[in-house]
């Protein structure tokens, strides 16, 4: 069962990842070439084009940093044998997504497409991202592993609505959904979906008590070294 | 959409509705739907129109404060299976020209190909007060 989850948690990381490269991928066009990207058309007329234009700019280049930085930070096998890292990336994927990527979220919102629903769930997204991030960030200071934990698997799911949210809007368009419909769907639909499956997850007893246990901490080099002291313990 | 015509009496030539939708689809409808086909559809905008047609050309010429003529017209996009309203817009057959209109503002239809265009005049696309003489 242990293999099972835990393939289940690499498959899901994994394809996540996919899913954040494709998503970097496709925003390429917002920076190169001669010709404006079909999403930012959509958007015209914007009453402050180039404020818009430097948001999502900024906001992309978080993402792609941010985004695969915070599924890094979920490998056990980071964490086991290289905390510091886990650490370090944890550190860095915070400051960008609070500094940059909700911030830049918060703006875009306001011009979301199929009106004020929408603003709304991409505001929820960015309040509920922001809880999360700093309640997972105090947890780990105080030591609290397991709702760290927790508040970054909210995290992860949050992020992770840009990929749901994609397929999504992919499928309800094969299915000839109304597009404002599809719009709203595919963004409430895996932001709600993603806050109830972490809470689930950490409320039944779906995860193992290995999964819950304490996280290695950071240990002065005098306790390494007493550790490794021939005589210890006697 | 329905504009009011306006007789000019020196009309160098009869300005036909087909010449009208036969730039439309030369300069709107065939390079939007290149560039559509080869769209991304992993993204957060609309998705790749699977289609794109002009339809409900006004055949009365019109003509705005400048005196140049212009057609107007009604787009439909396919997404998925179904036809949905697109942008409307307008075509000048003289100069080859034409506009779209997104939240009651004109541009030129370059913009919707992806291509930097200016603004366009202020009366573009706008009927002058109907002349009856």
């Amino acid at each position: 069962m242990g293999v099972v989850r835990s393939l289940s948690r690499t498959a899901l990381l994994i394809l996540l990842a996919a899913g954040s490269a494709a998503i970097t991928h496709s925003s390429l066009d917002y920076f190169f070439g001669d010709e404006v990207a079909a999403f930012i058309i959509e958007k015209l007329p914007l009453p402050l084009e180039s404020v818009w234009l430097a948001a999502l700019h900024v906001h992309v280049i978080a993402a792609a940093l941010a985004f695969p930085g915070c599924l890094l930070a979920q490998s056990q096998t980071l964490l086991r044998h290289f905390p510091r890292a886990h650490r370090i990336i944890g550190r860095v994927t915070a400051v960008i997504a609070l500094g940059a990527l909700v911030p830049t979220g918060f703006y875009m919102a306001l011009f979301a497409k199929a009106g004020l629903l929408s603003s709304l769930g991409f505001i929820l997204l960015g309040v509920l991202m922001t809880a999360a991030l700093v309640r997972g960030v105090l947890a780990a200071r105080a030591g609290e592993h397991v709702e760290h934990r927790r508040m970054m698997w909210h995290v992860v799911a949050l992020m992770s609505v840009a990929v749901w949210s994609r397929t999504l809007l992919i499928i309800f368009d094969r299915l000839s959904v109304d597009p404002d419909v599809a719009y709203l769907l595919s963004l409430w639909v895996p932001l709600l979906g993603g806050v109830a499956v972490v809470e689930l997850l950490f409320h039944l007893p779906l995860v193992s008590r290995r999964d819950h246990a304490p996280l290695p901490r950071a240990r002065p080099a005098a306790l390494v070294v007493l550790d490794h002291h021939p005589r210890r313990g006697t | 959409m329905s504009f009011s015509t306006i007789t000019h009496a020196e009309e160098p030539e009869a300005l036909k509705v087909d010449d009208a939708k036969a730039i439309v689809d030369a300069k709107l409808v065939k390079p939007l739907m290149a560039i559509e086909s080869e769209r991304y559809e992993f993204g957060r905008g609309e998705q790749p129109r699977r289609d794109f047609r002009a339809t409900t050309f006004d055949a009365n010429v019109a003509h705005d404060s400048s005196g140049a003529p212009f057609f107007t017209f009604s787009t439909e996009s396919k997404y998925g299976r179904t036809w949905r309203p697109d942008v409307t817009g307008c075509v000048y057959p003289r100069s080859g020209k034409i506009f779209v209109k997104r939240s009651k503002k004109f541009y030129a239809a370059e913009r919707m190909l992806g291509k930097k265009a200016p603004e366009p005049a202020a009366e573009t696309c706008i009927p002058a007060a109907i002349d009856q003489t």
